[in-house]
């Protein structure tokens, strides 16, 4: 969905580079579990985004894109995360069909992806409202992929941390072992 | 005109109020436009906000002239089919009760709006929450069934309420 191509061009020598903001990029360099986000000028942007390409892990059917935040340097791993997604695969035993809580202790885009060659996920996510400290954060994503047994899939959906707090990094886990592959890159939208 | 892959070109808020718009924000500079909706809280009831297009005469497009389909997706329940092809508004904004803690957010995107030979198509989805309930989510499909010119678009509220709520708008470059 999210459309457009970067260019670059000189406005009386000084370059716009458009008002989506590129804060860090984290690529794969060795296995791990986990990939932080922890300086997203949550003081600066309200609208984040970031895009997750190439998400594959060590081991066949895990999930590659779990998201959980940061409050005050502190990751929230309680049940209390509410989550609503649709799902869109053409694996006979998950085809389309809901999931959702309002007790969960991650936000999951997606089911498990695999280890052959293709086997890996991609997703977009907004976030809205981390840093502000008076509003609960939200997220909404879209993601494809292929499952272990190279099915198509795709989801969509969106989540919320009810709770009016400051969000101030992002983490992106497995739910179960290590990463073999990744690209990340997160944005802040300008708001002028 | 900035030269980057996203212009932001104009925003607009509104506080205590039944509709906001944001009117000469779309042109032939772009084909496409992303819309940001955050900070949306009803004043006195609860109340859901929906998009509709303003054509080039400064007129906001109320008659049934819309095409739309929702995916409404509690976190609670079931997820619920909307749809319609006599609507009066072109996609679903935010809703709340009045907790001035959700706020919410989300992302649109509209194709072609400034022409005069096409029609103009949106998506969208929002993540939101009702307090009694809890988090839900919204997937939108919209398209305006006539060839007008769009050069703007106002979110209302549908209930009684007054509301608050931020828009902003972005054009995507495409060379």
């Amino acid at each position: 969905m999210p459309l457009g191509a970067s260019r670059f061009g000189l406005l009386g020598g000084v370059a716009d580079l458009g008002k989506l903001e590129l804060i860090e990029t984290q690529t794969y360099s060795s296995a791990v579990s986990v990939i932080d986000f922890t300086s997203i000028q949550e003081s600066t942007y309200n609208v984040h985004f970031m895009t997750c390409s190439q998400m594959s892990a060590a081991t066949d059917n895990i999930h590659t894109m779990n998201i959980r935040l940061f409050e005050n340097g502190v990751v929230e791993t309680s049940g209390v995360y509410q989550t609503a997604r649709q799902n869109a695969g053409l694996n006979p035993s998950v085809g389309f069909n809901e999931s959702r809580s309002t007790s969960a202790n991650k936000i999951a885009l997606q089911f498990g992806s695999g280890t052959a060659t293709g086997e890996n996920e991609s997703a977009y996510i907004y976030f809205y409202n981390l840093g502000d400290s008076s509003k609960y954060s939200f997220v909404t994503h879209q993601s494809v992929g292929l499952t272990n047994d190279s099915y198509f899939m795709s989801a969509f959906g969106a989540a919320a941390l009810p709770q009016a707090s400051t969000v101030d990094g992002i983490r992106l886990a497995t739910n179960s072992g290590n990463y073999n592959d990744f690209k990340v890159s997160l944005y802040g939208i300008a708001e002028s | 005109m900035a030269v980057g892959n996203l212009e932001f070109i104009k925003s607009a808020s509104g506080t205590n109020v039944s509709s906001l718009s944001v009117t000469d924000c779309f042109s032939a500079d772009y084909d496409v436009y992303k819309i940001l909706q955050t900070n949306y809280t009803p004043l006195s009831a609860s109340s859901q906000s929906v998009m509709r297009l303003i054509n080039s005469s400064g007129s906001v497009i109320s008659t049934s002239d819309y095409d739309y389909g929702s995916l409404f997706m509690p976190s609670y329940s079931s997820f619920v089919e909307d749809r319609s092809t006599s609507s009066t508004f072109i996609m679903d904004g935010l809703s709340n009760d009045q907790n001035d803690t959700v706020g919410g957010g989300a992302v649109y995107y509209l194709f072609n709006p400034f022409s005069s030979t096409s029609y103009t198509f949106g998506i969208g989805q929002l993540s939101n929450f009702n307090t009694g309930s809890g988090m839900f989510a919204r997937k939108d499909i919209g398209v305006l069934t006539t060839t007008a010119s769009i050069t703007g678009v106002q979110f209302i509220s549908t209930g009684s309420a007054n509301i608050t709520t931020n828009i902003k708008v972005y054009g995507l470059a495409s060379n």
